[in-house]
């Protein structure tokens, strides 16, 4: 059965039923858990790697991402697969994700691990406090649970696409050649 | 455990708690894999911007041809035709052209259908999952399609034996379970705010925004605002945030037939 409480004094824009939202982070998933749910059951090596300049240039041209490619979170399956986990960072936002390529250079899967919203107030946790107000003992708190399930608002997909193809860049630039050895 | 990926053109969320009844870790993980995969289905069926999905290959249909479907795309579309009828026609995903015209969709297509034509009303079933169209159509099941892969993936986590849990597609979420979940909705007026609107269990919400909703024969877009219908399943909740959207009528006779509620914050 559905069941339905509509909050009044919210939907009235009353301030104390606003949550101002100053950074906002919502976590999902460790490296480890990521690791372990794009490559179940395998024993990934990690493999940092250089980026120069022409391979950062080459990625940057093909994804418009302009912030560097950090080399150092990369690992390798024993089959030939690869794990990369980037970040891409748009303008109230920042997204923390893993890709998981296969064998033969396709995408297997990705998983978000972290994603932080912000608009750039003053830095302060009040809002992180609010979510307790009102909970009691028996209420199951624990952060991204229980709490703020978001409607409204779509939110593009958009950044991380470019994401992934300069992640793609990078395995077809740098890894490939790796997987065969 | 709380997983996230990019799907359907925005960030989809499925929230389990780590304590389910008689089930162990690795089955909770296997349960969300098959959710997950049951809205990459719904994309791979009814996206637009995939030129081989079934949605394309009947945009490009020309009338009296008649094609099988999926069984999902022909609830989606069944559902989809009842609410254009029982709206007088605000609901209507014949509205692809138009919404190529305004670059909210890409042009990839060829389809038949002038964009004052097309009506999901042109589309005839014959049972058994065969459809033939009337008229030429272009389709958008953006409007629908998003809720009907929320329900599916609560549908796949309870076969699953998930007793309770949360799925959120960019705004468009179900919650089922015992518990009941605080809902929040980001205010049409700062971007930075999210205003607590109430406390939902066994039931879904979304809400439109006025930007990417036209009216189905005039081709405008609704004040601005956000729209927000809350029902039983995530699938007439999706659809029906436009009838409010467009009809700007809090109490439209249709909200009645699904048992749902409509809220509208004015920008």
């Amino acid at each position: 059965m559905m069941y339905w409480q509509p909050s009044l004094l919210g939907i009235a824009g009353l301030a104390m039923m606003v949550h101002p939202i100053v950074a906002q982070a919502r976590i999902y998933v460790s490296v480890e858990q990521a690791q372990q749910l794009l490559f179940p059951n395998q024993r990934l090596t990690k493999h940092p790697i250089i980026v120069t300049n022409d391979l950062q240039e080459r990625m940057r041209v093909a994804s418009s991402i302009r912030y560097p490619f950090v080399g150092e979170r990369i690992w390798r399956g024993p089959d030939g697969g690869w794990l990369i986990i980037d970040e891409v960072v748009g303008k109230h936002e920042m997204i923390t994700y893993a890709v998981g390529i296969a064998p033969n250079g396709s995408v297997k899967g990705i998983e978000i691990l972290e994603y932080v919203e912000s608009y750039g107030y003053e830095v302060a946790d009040s809002q992180w406090r609010q979510q307790f107000i009102g909970k009691t003992a028996n209420d199951p708190i624990k952060l991204n649970r229980d709490i703020q399930n978001i409607s409204g608002a779509t939110l593009s997909s958009k950044h991380l696409t470019d994401g992934v193809k300069r992640v793609l860049i990078l395995y077809e630039l740098a890894l490939k050649e790796a997987s065969r050895k | 455990m709380m997983r996230c990926k990019p799907m359907l053109g925005t960030y989809v969320e499925i929230q389990v708690d780590e304590t389910q009844l008689g089930l162990t870790s690795r089955k909770i993980t296997h349960a969300i894999d098959e959710a997950f995969a049951s809205i990459t289905l719904v994309q791979s069926l009814m996206g637009f911007h995939d030129p081989y999905s079934e949605l394309s290959i009947m945009n490009q249909l020309e009338p009296g041809q008649s094609i099988e479907i999926h069984p999902w795309t022909e609830k989606v579309l069944k559902t989809a035709q009842l609410i254009c009828q029982e709206s007088h026609g605000l609901f209507d995903c014949g509205v692809g052209r138009q919404l190529v015209n305004q670059k909210l969709l890409p042009l990839h297509q060829i389809n038949h259908a002038p964009s004052n034509q097309s009506s999901i009303l042109s589309i005839q079933f014959l049972g058994n999952q065969v459809i033939r169209l009337n008229r030429p159509i272009c389709l958008d099941l953006g409007g629908i399609a998003k809720g009907f892969a929320v329900d599916e993936a609560v549908r796949a986590l309870k076969l699953c034996g998930i007793q309770n849990g949360v799925v959120n597609a960019g705004g468009d979420l179900r919650v089922f379970g015992k518990q009941s979940h605080t809902v929040l909705l980001r205010s049409p007026r700062q971007v930075n705010e999210l205003i607590q609107i109430g406390s939902l269990q066994e039931g879904a919400i979304a809400t439109s925004s006025n930007r990417t909703i036209l009216h189905p024969r005039q081709g405008t877009t609704p004040l601005q605002g956000s729209y927000s219908v809350i029902a039983k399943e995530c699938i007439y909740a999706d659809a029906l945030t436009k009838v409010l959207a467009l009809s700007q009528d809090a109490h439209h006779p249709i909200f009645q037939n699904y048992g749902a509620e409509s809220l509208w914050l004015p920008a």
